[in-house]
């Protein structure tokens, strides 16, 4: 018989906000998301102009990164080769520059093709990587390496483990070759796969400084015919590129967060995100009500409040989670979301709070509460922000003492 | 605030895969929640922790957790900057490959913590505790308590389970560790 402590942190697994979103969608814990969901409207405009580049934003644990993989999914089934890349396993965020998608899709398309047999042009390999690391490649026993020991250097590629520092400061700035070289490997790829090939760069929402994400993402790869679409920081649509965004991206689907309050759509959606990775009797009902709430749409959050709720009802002894848990873990939440906010912020909040509704997000404390999800926005049914439940339980106490 | 056996409570009833807490602790008390945490971990859960300090800089720390096999609890961050936490978030992906860990901060790096890696704050969630230390032990009440709870949720008594700690028969499980420890009969965890 299982043990109750097993029982509990069967039920947590299910729950993990650190969790790789593939292995959910694998372990079948993916929920169609509602109708009025961008995913397969953003797959139709893909497939419509697989060339074109596409931006995709929201707000922290708002859920882009399954986005991308149910998006990768859904596209496996047209003429379009979506090809996913983490493009923090190359770089650190704060540390890109302009090059580096192109650098990437060049050494992508490279492991590609060899891992599917094909034999590399060792001009348009040189020229990829030493656009991407410089020419510094080291051979055994040093000096310039050979054909033979390039063509050696080529096999690393395939395996998924990359080389970190893309762009090294040494590497050589030949655009024109580097274009001609990515044509070339392009060619090849429609030539073996029989299909056109569609990037989906994911980790850059993480990148603080927004004119680095635009250089970044500006970097011209439909010479080659070949598209992407992008995920970017939501300071973006606050910041003085946001009037010139149409023309970095064709189109740019945000993602708000779900409004499960005044929504039975999205409220049902987040509901059976919690049954399917548990059962409905786990949970009583005001306390999974008060779990979807309190996680103000927000899927990381939902995962968080509920794994937390668990928690507490292991902790108190009981069989299943009650109201008085969630409350605990709302109360754990909301004080770690707390944490941090300086003075400007905290007035901020307490200025929503006490019915001074928000507009529109203009101020740089308002920036920063939305960028950082403590400030929710929402879009349908009604488009309007609020202040994200678990500090509105903390600070309305706070205004009471 | 929260005792440190609440905190290894805590931290034994969550999965072992890839969790991070945050642990926070006034400067002046970090050495002695270093070695609390060090000694209790490993005995909680039955596997091994490794101590890395920030102040080897930010390349050297992140290297450090790529390598690492265990369970990891990073300290001293004290010198960080906005900057430095910035770049960390960006590494969330490889921080979130390993085994999990836990971040021991004094109250004004968890505010910068939050403030400049929100992604990475966001994987923790709710798992943030204000740690308190000098009240580990248990009250014999709450000691019988939480004795009788072990006893009813994995249907043995303590008798038994002492006998199965003696003849090497006791399942692997760390809960057991935590249940030895409370029969004050460490002797045989580890």
């Amino acid at each position: 018989m299982e043990n109750r402590l097993t029982l509990f942190r069967r039920q947590m697994s299910a729950f993990d906000g650190a969790a790789d979103p593939r292995d959910a969608i694998e372990k079948g814990f993916y929920i169609q998301e509602p109708d009025h969901s961008a995913t397969t409207r953003l797959v139709k405009r893909i497939c419509l102009k697989a060339d074109s580049r596409y931006l995709l934003t929201g707000g922290i644990g708002s859920g882009k990164t399954t986005q991308l993989f149910r998006i990768e999914q859904l596209l496996k089934d047209t003429d379009i080769y979506p090809h996913y890349v983490d493009l923090t396993e190359y770089e650190n965020p704060e540390e890109i520059q302009a090059g580096l998608l192109r650098s990437i899709a060049g050494l992508e398309l490279i492991a590609l093709l060899r891992n599917a047999g094909v034999t590399l042009d060792i001009d348009v390999f040189k020229t990829i990587n030493e656009y991407a690391y410089g020419k510094s490649i080291e051979v055994e026993g040093g000096g310039i390496p050979s054909s033979q020991q390039l063509l050696s250097l080529l096999s690393p590629l395939q395996t998924t483990v990359h080389r970190r520092g893309v762009l090294s400061p040494n590497r050589t700035n030949q655009s024109d070759r580097v274009s001609q070289s990515l044509i070339i490997l392009v060619k090849e790829f429609e030539q073996k796969f029989k299909k056109k090939l569609f990037f989906l760069f994911d980790g850059l929402d993480r990148i603080s400084n927004v004119e680095s994400f635009i250089q970044a993402a500006s970097d011209r790869l439909d010479d080659s015919g070949v598209g992407f679409l992008i995920v970017g920081p939501i300071r973006l649509l606050h910041s003085s590129f946001t009037d010139s965004i149409d023309s970095h991206f064709s189109h740019v689907e945000y993602r708000s967060a779900f409004d499960v309050q005044h929504d039975s759509e999205a409220y049902s959606f987040f509901e059976q995100i919690i049954i399917c990775r548990s059962t409905k009797d786990f949970f009583q009902s005001d306390a999974l009500k008060q779990i979807i709430i309190s996680s103000g749409g927000v899927l990381r959050d939902l995962i968080n409040l509920t794994q937390a709720s668990i928690q507490e009802a292991y902790l108190s002894d009981a069989e299943s989670v009650e109201s008085r848990h969630v409350e605990s873990a709302v109360n754990l939440l909301g004080r770690a979301k707390i944490l941090g906010l300086n003075a400007d912020e905290n007035v901020t909040l307490e200025r929503i709070v006490n019915g001074n509704e928000l507009s529109s997000i203009t101020l740089p404390e308002e920036i920063s509460l939305l960028a950082n999800g403590r400030i929710l926005e929402y879009k349908y049914p009604e488009h309007h922000f609020e202040v994200h439940p678990v500090l509105e339980t903390l600070l309305s106490k706070r205004s009471l003492v | 605030m929260f005792s440190c056996d609440e905190i290894l409570q805590r931290i034994l009833s969550v999965p072992s895969q890839n969790s991070w807490f945050m642990f926070i602790i006034p400067k002046n008390q970090q050495h002695d929640a270093i070695e609390e945490l060090e000694e209790s971990i490993p005995i909680f859960l039955n596997e091994p922790v490794e101590v890395i300090s920030a102040d080897i800089g930010l390349k050297n720390l992140v290297e450090k957790i790529d390598v690492s096999d265990d369970r990891i609890l990073l300290c001293h961050f004290e010198a960080w900057t906005d900057q430095d936490w910035k770049v960390l978030d960006g590494e969330r992906t490889r921080l979130i490959r390993g085994n999990g860990g836990f971040l021991l901060l004094t109250p004004e790096a968890a505010e910068l913590f939050q403030r400049y890696a929100p992604h990475f704050s966001s994987f923790i969630g709710a798992k943030v505790f204000a740690m308190e230390l000098g009240t580990e032990i248990l009250t014999e009440s709450e000691r019988e308590h939480r004795l009788e709870l072990l006893q009813s949720s994995l249907g043995k008594t303590n008798d038994e389970v002492i006998r199965l700690a003696e003849i090497g028969e006791l399942p692997p499980d760390p809960v057991y560790g935590e249940w030895l420890i409370l029969l004050d009969r460490g002797e045989f965890v580890g």
